[in-house]
């Protein structure tokens, strides 16, 4: 089991905290994402991970930038992105990343697409932060007991 | 002098690196298209009344734009012609962004009716018609397509939208679909020469670019580039008057689409809300077959094009590089000075309503009459128009006869 290092991303990226905030929601888990693998993930493990603490008991969610050195202003990019409860990968019916900027009050001008990859583990394309300023990454899980959304903040 | 946050701020804001490829357009980097491009460019004869080229509205003496409010073709266009300096940077085209590249965006004035006013038949025969053209046509893309059957291929024609009587139309449906897509083409390469062109008009060494080397290399000649009251500019730019997070980077444009809450005319403009959905449509975005890269890169792109938050009236961020020569200003030609936008910024006189649902972005920035005078210096500094003369004008014939 890889170990993330969280600090070095705190100063690489500029995280400013990992918010989590998980609440019950039966909506929507219907369009569950099929789970053929589109893409590989990249073999090489040289990118370490960042972590984002759930309100789920025991469910950790990890993240991290696959095709850039460092999260990019006004570039589109793609993520991979780790769901475990304890050490063990933990399947859920659907992700979605919804982008929001709270000072600016918009989010997205395009909505990455989420491809999974294996038992919670998940690839999301095409997310582009087109502006300077605080971001929220608002990653939605959804499985049998609802809705966790766990934000990322970001200050690009 | 600049901070240390501030020099380091500076540097996002220069060098501009070369234009981004398009792998949609296969001759977008070569030079032979672009200078056939160049040609098809200042000439007038695909225009339905052989007075309007590209040029007519998009003059290189005025800042490749054209120094009126509106646009003029060969009938009134409701809103403002667009600058071409650095048009190869962009992620979307026209104000509303309701193309996908340069060489797609070049199709539509030729085919709209206050324009060039022509259609795509009249284009392929005007082209079959001039040997020199049809002479370099054929080293950049081989060989060109006999249409000199009438019957198969009428003298004028397009797909007009919603419109079956119409005459083009009609004239466009009597075409066998392998005819069309000859004709389609022939159309989307001219297209293509044109962007090659385009590709060219770039502008990346004006007194700001020199200055911010000059903090690289210590040199107090490039640091004289920019003077006191333009760095001061720069400072309120990406600082107090927040111009940056529109405006930002080495184009001076986040290339995406907001409300600047500048006052319109009459009649809404939907800006962006409407030119995502043209885009979606349109038989010449990159998901097309006309994309030399089979369409794979755009794909994504339009799938994931913005939605629903678009509020009416959002329109694209323009570049400011060589804003000062570009006059007048924004979609609609509404302000007519540099000095009077800084105004407007500065107190948001006479701006529209904010609207409940938009963007927070836009408030007074309440600069003092010196600081305005610094922000307009700083624009000012953004001016480089050292293009080769020659990439300024129609080619000589004699380039053409050599061909
Ligand atoms: C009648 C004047 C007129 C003519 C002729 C004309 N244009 Fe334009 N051009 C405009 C206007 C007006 C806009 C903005 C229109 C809009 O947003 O709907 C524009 C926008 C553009 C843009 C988009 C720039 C950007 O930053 O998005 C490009 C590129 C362009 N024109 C190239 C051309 C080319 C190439 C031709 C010749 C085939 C041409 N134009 C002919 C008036 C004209
Ligand atoms: C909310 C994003 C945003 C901010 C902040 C912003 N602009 Fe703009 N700017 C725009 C948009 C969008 C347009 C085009 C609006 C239109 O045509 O309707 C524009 C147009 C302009 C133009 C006209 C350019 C042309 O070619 O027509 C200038 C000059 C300009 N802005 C300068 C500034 C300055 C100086 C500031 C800071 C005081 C600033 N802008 C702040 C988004 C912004």
């Amino acid at each position: 089991m890889r170990h993330v290092s969280v600090s070095s991303f705190l100063v690489r990226f500029g995280v400013l905290l990992v918010l989590a905030a998980g609440f019950a929601c039966q909506s929507d888990v219907a369009k569950q994402v099929p789970p053929a693998p589109v893409e590989p993930a990249p073999a090489e493990e040289t990118v370490s991970w960042n972590e984002a603490t759930s309100d789920v008991p025991a469910r950790k969610v990890q993240w991290r930038v696959i095709d850039h050195d460092e999260v990019p202003r006004n570039e589109a990019f793609s993520m991979e992105v780790r769901v475990l409860s304890g050490e063990s990968p933990t399947s859920l019916q659907r992700l979605d990343l919804k982008g929001w900027m709270p000072d600016h009050g918009h989010g997205f001008v395009q909505d990455p697409s989420v491809s999974t990859l294996d038992i919670g583990h998940y690839r999301v394309d095409g997310v582009l932060l087109h502006m300077r300023g605080t971001w929220e990454l608002r990653l939605q899980l959804f499985d049998a007991n609802g809705l966790d959304v766990v934000v990322i903040e970001l200050e690009l | 002098m600049l901070t240390p946050e501030q020099i380091e701020l500076a540097r996002e804001f220069s060098p501009l690196p070369e234009p981004p490829a398009d792998p949609t357009n296969a001759v977008y980097e070569d030079l032979d298209a672009a200078l056939l491009g160049q040609a098809l460019f200042f000439d007038t004869r695909f225009s339905s009344n052989g007075e309007v080229s590209c040029a007519t509205c998009h003059e290189p003496a005025l800042g490749f734009g054209d120094g009126r409010k509106l646009a003029k073709g060969v009938a009134h266009h409701p809103r403002h012609s667009m600058t071409l300096w650095n048009v190869a940077y962009n992620r979307w085209f026209f104000w509303d962004g309701r193309k996908d590249s340069l060489w797609s965006q070049a199709l539509g004035p030729l085919e709209d009716a206050r324009e060039h006013g022509s259609s795509r038949l009249e284009i392929v025969h005007a082209l079959a018609d001039a040997p020199e053209l049809v002479r370099a046509y054929t080293e950049v893309f081989g060989a060109f397509p006999n249409v000199s059957d009438s019957s198969r291929f009428p003298a004028a024609g397009r797909p007009v939208a919603e419109q079956p009587r119409h005459p083009h139309q009609v004239a466009w449906d009597t075409m066998s679909a392998d005819d069309q897509r000859t004709v389609n083409r022939v159309f989307t390469n001219f297209g293509k020469l044109l962007a090659a062109y385009q590709r060219q008009l770039v502008s990346r060494r004006a007194p700001f670019d020199v200055f911010v080397e000059g903090l690289a290399d210590n040199d107090p000649e490039k640091l004289a580039a920019l003077s006191p009251s333009a760095q001061r500019g720069f400072t309120l730019f990406a600082g107090k008057a927040a111009c940056h997070i529109c405006h930002d980077g080495p184009t001076f444009s986040d290339l995406e689409f907001h409300s600047n809450r500048v006052a319109t005319g009459e009649g809404v403009d939907p800006g962006r809300a409407l030119g995502v959905l043209q885009l979606k449509v349109d038989p010449f975005n990159g998901a097309s077959e006309f994309a030399d890269d089979g369409g794979a890169r755009a794909t994504r792109k339009l799938q994931i094009t913005p939605r629903g938050w678009h509020i009416p009236g959002e329109f694209k961020t323009p570049s400011l590089r060589n804003v000062a020569v570009t006059a007048p200003y924004m979609h609609e030609g509404q302000i007519a000075t540099l000095a009077e936008v800084v105004h407007f910024y500065s107190t948001l006189e006479g701006a529209a309503p904010p609207d409940p649902k938009g963007e927070k972005l836009i408030t007074a920035v309440q600069l003092t009459d010196a600081e305005q005078a610094d922000l307009i210096a700083f624009l000012e500094s953004l001016t480089d128009e050292s293009l080769p003369a020659e990439l300024r004008a129609a080619p000589a014939p004699a380039d053409n006869a050599t061909r």
